[in-house]
């Protein structure tokens, strides 16, 4: 008797197949992610952040240069800045990074296990530590191991609305300005619902004052976050007299609002805001005033700032090490950096692709605050629980500069991320 | 829903030669039906029922995003209810959010429901434009909350015109940021229960408040004798959601205040995020998330305990 099969049998068939179907949808697009596969092979994957179409293309345009350096293939992966985080903290814990993984500065000590330590390879990479400028060298540096090659770097400086100053009468900005002309300048800019000077929640719009008052980071060079002294206390309340007293800063909005000081001083709210050469050429295409970089203003240390920048490494669970290290010189060889600094995609951390950026993007009359405050500044330094700390400080900042609290409970609810 | 669909497709079956067979049992249906429940089921265990059991499980542990897990008890329930200075504000937060939202949000929504209910022209217009609110993304209403109520927003700008003094820095101060956060989610709730008691309000009979007229009752006797006590069912279905919801509010605060300033905003789901996403502490923020539901839970059975006392269900 032929097999023939009943309806019911034919419902249960279908039924089987519908969950066989959703089974293989859910399972699909698992195969994200490198290093996988043989280590023979010449297929690489490179994780990146970007924040529009016009930076994925410079990016794949860097990773083809790479490719070619290094003889592979470099496919590139990307998710906006603040997903990038969430994203490779969540591969990491399945043991899913790509091969090559981009880095911040400020967040190395947070990742620095997903690394594979460059500094024995760099003689096969042909690289040089020369090269690359020596602090964003040391910032991308955790216990000694060279996570990551620096791709672009840059000092926290002061950027002002040219033409409110010259609209106000007030001399710009030169090298040597101190605190007082500084303060003078916040002065005679604030009018109204102008402000001279935007007082941000994060610690990057603090620690250069810092750093020009009394010469401290809030990190030590051991590596331990301490703000409970009195050199920040001092700092702290200067700062936070700008808001309350002196009224040349406006009260701070919220918390979580990082792009608040960028946002207002585009806006022309705010004539001052301290902020790093990754926004110049943004800030000059956008605002619609001239904006101008200044030096950090000279306080009792004298004009000093940190620098903070980004690289790329080697994931330690990249199947073919070697190749990926050649890759990784690969992103940021004379091409690349040349590349990104002509097209304003990144001040270059290659010193001699310097002038790049400054010809490419009409930025030379920047170089002498520039050169300036590179000479006077440290690594920005960080610790592993950087982001914890980074979010009480921006929660806390707001209520203890708008004087709702005072420095005191600022400093010890921080101090509590140590 | 899917398994409700497999039960009822096995259950019409029959061969064409056979009469309908009585109904019980088969040999035979169980493997068309398992093969029906399997697509829901498989969802079902995959995305809800695993989940909920890790997280209990992981609530036990001092779980890193990097590096292994170490079992430690009751350790995270015992930090956040002896050590952890921001649990208890975020608690308190959460409360006192619950207990303005939540009256608020239904005295709003039943005060408009009623204005709309008689026949007021353009009144299919009013319940679009109440409902658009709810349906809207909420991040977006936030974004905008956020901009009205920053200094130099549109709210101080009117201030300074008409009184000539500024607005409170709504977000920025501890003092006002929470009640801003709760006008805001005000505003984004309210449609959703007026739409369900402007339904209620449509479905009491006229006869009884003509009745109750004719017997000397005024508007207000009226509608607190007569037409609430009709609408106590929908009442309670209204407040039993939006206490869960409320207890749950997490888009408003993370948008307008990430939390602050201080942990004035921090609610309990925002805790949540911030110990297990930015924190990486995901044993740690399971806790949280199982004392939020047995909160909810005890709340919820409580209410359904009281209704007895005031809910009307026969007509």
């Amino acid at each position: 008797m032929a097999p023939t099969l009943s309806r019911r049998q034919l419902l249960g068939l279908g039924g089987g197949a519908a969950a066989t179907l959703a089974l293989s949808g859910c399972g699909g697009g698992s195969s994200a992610g490198g290093s996988g596969g043989d280590a023979s092979s010449t297929d690489l994957t490179w994780q990146m952040w970007s924040a529009s179409t016009a930076e994925v293309d410079a990016w794949k345009k860097v990773a083809d240069i790479a490719g070619r350096a290094s003889g592979s293939t470099i496919a590139f992966q990307t998710a906006a800045w603040n997903d990038y985080w969430t994203k490779l903290t969540s591969q990491a814990a399945s043991g899913q990074t790509a091969d090559i993984v981009s880095v911040q500065s400020l967040r190395a000590p947070q990742f620095a296990q997903l690394f594979t330590d460059l500094s024995p390879k760099l003689a096969d990479m042909g690289v040089s530590e020369s090269d690359f400028d020596s602090s964003i060298l040391d910032a991308l540096k955790v216990d000694g191991k060279l996570l990551a090659l620096p791709y672009d770097f840059g000092p926290l400086v002061v950027f002002y609305n040219k033409t409110a100053f010259e609209q106000a009468g007030l001399a710009l900005p030169a090298m040597g300005w101190t605190q007082d002309d500084f303060l003078a300048a916040a002065r005679k800019l604030t009018s109204g619902n102008t402000y001279g000077f935007f007082a941000g929640a994060v610690p990057d719009s603090i620690i250069p004052f810092a750093m020009s008052q009394h010469g401290v980071q809030a990190v030590t060079s051991d590596g331990e976050l301490d703000i409970d002294t009195d050199e920040w206390r001092d700092t702290l309340n200067w700062y936070r007299s700008l808001v309350v007293t002196e009224k040349v800063a406006s009260p701070l909005p919220a918390a979580g609002s990082q792009a608040a000081a960028t946002n207002q001083f585009l806006a022309g709210n705010a004539a001052m805001n301290i902020d790093g050469p990754w926004s110049l050429i943004n800030a000059k295409a956008t605002a619609s005033f001239e904006v101008g970089i200044a030096p950090m203003p000279v306080g009792g240390s004298g004009s000093k700032t940190v620098t903070a920048g980004s690289g790329f490494g080697v994931s330690t669970a990249a199947a073919n090490q070697d190749l990926a290290a050649k890759a990784t010189a690969g992103l940021v060889n004379v091409e690349s950096e040349t590349y990104l600094g002509q097209s304003g995609r990144a001040f270059p951390a290659r010193t001699a692709q310097q002038s790049a950026w400054y010809e490419g993007n009409q930025v030379q009359d920047a170089q002498e605050v520039m050169d300036a405050m590179i000479a006077a500044a440290e690594g920005y330094r960080t610790t592993a629980k950087w982001t914890q700390v980074n979010n009480e400080w921006n929660k806390y900042a707001v209520p203890c500069f708008n004087g709702d609290s005072d420095v005191d409970s600022f400093i010890q609810q921080v101090m509590a991320q140590a | 829903m899917a398994l409700t669909g497999a039960v009822r497709v096995t259950d019409a079956t029959g061969s064409p030669q056979a009469p309908a067979p009585p109904r019980g049992t088969k040999r035979g249906d169980g493997r068309a039906a398992s093969a029906f429940l399997l697509p829901g089921a498989i969802g079902f265990v995959a995305f809800t029922a695993f989940p909920i059991v890790a997280s209990l499980v992981m609530s036990f542990f001092d779980w890193p995003v990097l590096g292994d897990p170490s079992f430690i008890g009751f350790g995270n329930f015992v930090e956040l209810f002896t050590t952890d200075p921001v649990f208890t504000t975020a608690l308190l937060n959460t409360a006192v959010f619950v207990l303005l939202y939540v009256p608020v949000n239904i005295v709003v929504s039943m005060g408009l429901a009623v204005w709309i209910s008689p026949r007021i022209v353009g009144r299919r217009y009013y319940r679009v434009l109440f409902f658009v609110p709810a349906v809207t993304p909420m991040v977006g209403n936030a974004v905008v909350f956020g901009l009205l109520y920053t200094p130099r927003g549109l709210i101080d700008s009117v201030f300074q015109t008409l009184f000539g003094v500024s607005a409170p820095n709504f977000l920025g101060s501890s003092a006002w940021a929470l009640p801003a956060v709760v006008l805001m989610s005000v505003w984004q709730g309210f449609g959703y229960n007026l739409l369900v008691f402007s339904a209620a309000l449509d479905a009491v009979p006229p006869s009884l408040t003509e009745a109750a007229a004719i017997d000397g009752a005024g508007p207000v006797r009226q509608f607190f004798s007569v037409v609430l006590p009709l609408m106590s069912p929908s009442l309670f279905f209204a407040t039993v959601l939006t206490l869960i919801s409320s207890f749950q509010v997490f888009v408003q605060p993370y948008i307008l205040t990430g939390g602050g300033p201080g942990n004035s905003t921090t609610t309990l789901v925002m805790y949540l995020y911030q110990s297990g996403f930015q924190n990486f502490r995901l044993g740690f923020a399971s806790a949280i998330a199982w004392v939020l539901f047995v909160i909810i839970m005890v709340l919820t059975a409580i209410q359904f305990l009281g209704q007895k006392k005031w809910v009307h269900y026969d007509q």
